[in-house]
């Protein structure tokens, strides 16, 4: 079995570079087109991507209220948001539980979606486009509607509960139900998970399948011996996707509850914005600090998951 | 090929180059001709428009030369956008501005100061009333101008029905008056809210524990914004108060999961019906009388405190004016735009754009609320309770005062700290945030 890095290296080092003076005509212009053609694309990430990426770096260094030229502060940001600041702790904890829960949900609920979706069932189209729709309305109509549903008084979900004898919850006021309403509410972009999957489900070969039962597999152990190995690169795909979006959760919870109540629902995304675009006189410099902080736990969770991935993601051939 | 190419490469340019101009609305007079365009930045959405229409297009007619560009854009991040294109030094020739926010930009000198323009124009800041005047100054100089008026704002519209059905007689002046009849109004079966009676979380304007606390006669930071003055014995009454008021909701997570529920602004919980007193501005008369012509109501002034004054009630907090910013492409005509919006009584002005509001002027020879001949029949009784209300002063650092402020409250509501460590702790958050201010700006 291959690693996923191992199978990418060795598919990168089969291409051959050419040299442009060894190009045919044909083959030139069609380089200059390919050029021509990504050139917005290249411009838009030098611009929009690099520049502020590298820029916020630096700033991350200073004091920069925006109107006035950042000035130097060497370590200070980073030493006031290590020792100095509760709420990035709570912000942080607030989000690593946001990312623990809303990942498992969207990769267990997709994967589970996906396996009924991949079957033979009437009117297959109508419920896999049922399932994605959510994903692409705009998350502040979706704010609205998970408003009214998780609404204390009047929800649909309390609603639901006391059909069950239980009590209704106070999800926005009760500071110990406010975040597992959000993980709630990240059902909605299983879609997106289930979408994913559903392709790694199709690219299985029937044959697989066909041999375990022959060898008298049940239904679970061939989704444990023969769909789980061969599913775990797009697996590991979701799982990144996830984890990366979930450290990054924001617009929800600024329209919903704004962090409130009691900041359970303050998230590190949150917390940046409020120092950058909330507070007088804007703390650009330590929002920067706040944001390089959290790229390097996104990178130190993909660095983790890519390395493991040598462990437990199995390619086929 | 390659023009085909350059054709689709040049589309795509224009589109991406275009797409900014859709995120606002903008309205310039075809018809207007002149050698200055200015650009007019503001937030009077919905029925406003047209009004504010008028008055621009009132503004070219009267200074023939000059064109607007009246653009509205959205409240949400107005200082994200105002920020964004002072930093690229093409800001507005004017914009609403709210005073709240007066304090950092005047000490960054991002705006012009107008005083000069005033003198020049022979404009003096006796022509406003002086608890809307005061906060558009800062350190001596005026920066921006009042419109509308920020006083008004912490009217208690009251159900009369509900109160006749308590046998409450008139509205409380004090405290311990106001948790009587707030006792009195609630209903609900010891857990479950079906009406509030009152909720003292929620007040207009101000955060709720500075409007109580300005109530009870004290002012939360001093006059010269250096010294934060909220841990005393009128911190303590006033925590203590708005304690009493949610062990009266029962408890605060009620009080709050009710209070989510109990909607707003057009279907406020008054018009709902989900409430007997709610605190709110001057202007939500226009949203009763449009959509709760049935109920019952009058206006009283927010009862004080053991330490308050019956002269001393609600707090006068924020407003909104215009201004000119620094780097402005016009700032002689952006000025005559600014007097046109803030000090014009006589023309489709200032005076006339809050008048088809019906909401209160801090012009005192304008009366808002004067439409078509007639002054509005509530008239007096709001402006008898603006009369009460006491300037609150707002720091240079009020957004995360106000967020620490309310974290205070929630501390003592939820049962987390007590009074004197939430009002201890508070103070010395909010002081060394101050300190910081004046050592970097100050």
């Amino acid at each position: 079995m291959a690693t996923a890095f191992g199978s990418q290296l060795r598919a990168l080092r089969g291409v051959r570079r050419e040299r442009w003076r060894d190009l045919s005509p044909m083959r030139k212009r069609e380089a200059r087109f390919g050029l021509l053609f990504i050139t917005p694309w290249i411009i838009g990430v030098l611009l929009f991507n690099l520049f502020p990426f590298v820029a916020s770096f630096i700033l991350s260094f200073t004091r920069y209220n925006v109107v006035e030229p950042p000035v130097w502060r060497g370590l200070d940001n980073y030493s006031k948001i290590l020792t100095d600041d509760p709420l990035f702790w709570k912000s942080l904890g607030n989000t690593s539980v946001y990312v623990g829960g809303s990942v498992a949900i969207r990769i267990v609920l997709g994967f589970a979606l996906a396996l009924l979706l991949n079957a033979k069932v009437r009117f297959l189209g109508m419920w896999r486009t049922l399932f994605y729709v959510p994903s692409v309305v705009p998350i502040v109509a979706l704010s609205i509607v998970w408003l009214y549903v998780l609404n204390a008084r009047a929800g649909l979900l309390n609603w639901f509960l006391t059909l069950f004898g239980l009590p209704r919850v106070r999800w926005f006021a009760d500071p110990d139900y406010a975040m597992l309403a959000f993980l709630i509410m990240s059902t909605t972009w299983v879609g997106v998970t289930m979408v994913i999957f559903l392709a790694g489900l199709q690219g299985i070969p029937e044959e697989y399948y066909d041999a375990a039962k022959i060898d008298g597999a049940n239904w679970l152990q061939r989704l444990r011996r023969v769909t789980v190995p061969l599913m775990t690169p797009t697996i590991y795909l979701n799982v990144l996707i996830n984890i990366i979006a979930a450290f990054q959760v924001f617009t929800q919870i600024f329209i919903m509850t704004g962090g409130s109540p009691r900041d359970a629902t303050r998230t590190y995304v949150l917390h940046l914005f409020d120092h950058a675009f909330q507070y007088l006189p804007p703390e650009m410099g330590y929002s920067s600090a706040l944001a390089w902080i959290l790229f390097m736990i996104i990178f130190v969770f993909t660095a983790v998951i890519v390395v493991s991935s040598r462990r437990w993601v199995f390619y086929q051939g | 090929m390659f023009k085909r190419a350059t054709f689709l490469l040049l589309v795509s340019v224009i589109m991406l180059a275009v797409l900014p101009l859709s995120m606002t609305v903008s309205a310039q007079n075809p018809d207007c001709e002149g050698d200055v365009t200015l650009t007019y930045w503001h937030h009077w959405g919905g029925n406003r428009i047209p009004l504010m229409e008028a008055v621009v297009a009132a503004f070219e007619d009267a200074h023939p030369g000059v064109c607007v560009n009246n653009l509205f854009l959205p409240w949400d991040n107005r200082l994200q956008n105002l920020l964004t294109a002072i930093a690229a030094g093409n800001p507005p020739d004017v914009t609403m501005f709210g005073r709240q926010d007066l304090p950092f930009f005047a000490a960054t000198e991002q705006i012009i100061p107008l005083d000069d323009y005033m003198a020049a124009d022979g404009i003096t800041s006796d022509i406003f009333i002086p608890a809307e005047f005061v906060g558009n100054v800062y350190n001596g100089q005026t920066w921006m101008l009042p419109n509308p008026s920020g006083g008004a704002l912490n009217l208690m519209f009251y159900n009369t029905d509900h109160f006749a059905e308590a046998g409450i007689e008139k509205f409380p002046e004090t405290w311990d008056e106001m948790l009587e009849a707030a006792a009195a109004l609630t209903q609900g079966d010891g857990s479950f809210l079906d009406r509030i009676g009152f909720n003292a979380n929620s007040i207009a304007g101000a955060p709720a524990f500075i409007t109580w606390l300005n109530a009870n006669g004290q002012q939360w930071i001093s006059d010269d914004l250096r010294t934060v003055t909220i841990n005393n014995e009128a911190g303590v009454q006033t925590l203590e108060f708005m304690q009493g008021m949610t062990e009266i909701n029962y408890g605060i997570e009620e009080q709050n999961a009710f209070w989510e529920s109990a909607g707003e602004f057009d279907q406020m919980p008054i018009i709902l019906d989900l409430v007997s007193i709610q605190s709110t501005g001057s202007w939500a008369l226009f949203q009763l009388e449009s959509h709760a012509e049935d109920l019952n109501y009058e206006v009283a002034a927010i009862p004080y405190g053991p330490m308050g004054s019956p002269d001393r009630r609600g707090a006068t907090w924020g407003g909104w004016g215009f201004m000119v910013p620094k780097n402005a492409a016009n700032p002689d005509e952006a000025w005559q735009l600014v007097s046109w919006l803030t000090t014009e009584v006589e023309g489709v002005g200032g005076c006339w754009f809050l008048q088809q509001q019906q909401r209160p002027s801090p012009i005192a020879a304008c009366d808002g609320y004067m439409k078509d001949g007639e002054t509005h029949h509530r008239a007096e009784a709001i402006l008898g309770v603006a009369a009460l209300d006491a300037v609150a002063p707002i720091s240079p650092v009020q957004p995360e005062a106000n967020q620490i402020v309310s974290r205070m409250v929630d501390d003592v509501l939820f049962g987390d700290k007590s009074i004197e460590q939430a009002l201890a702790d508070t103070e010395a958050e909010v002081q060394a945030l101050l300190d910081a201010f004046w050592e970097e700006y100050g």
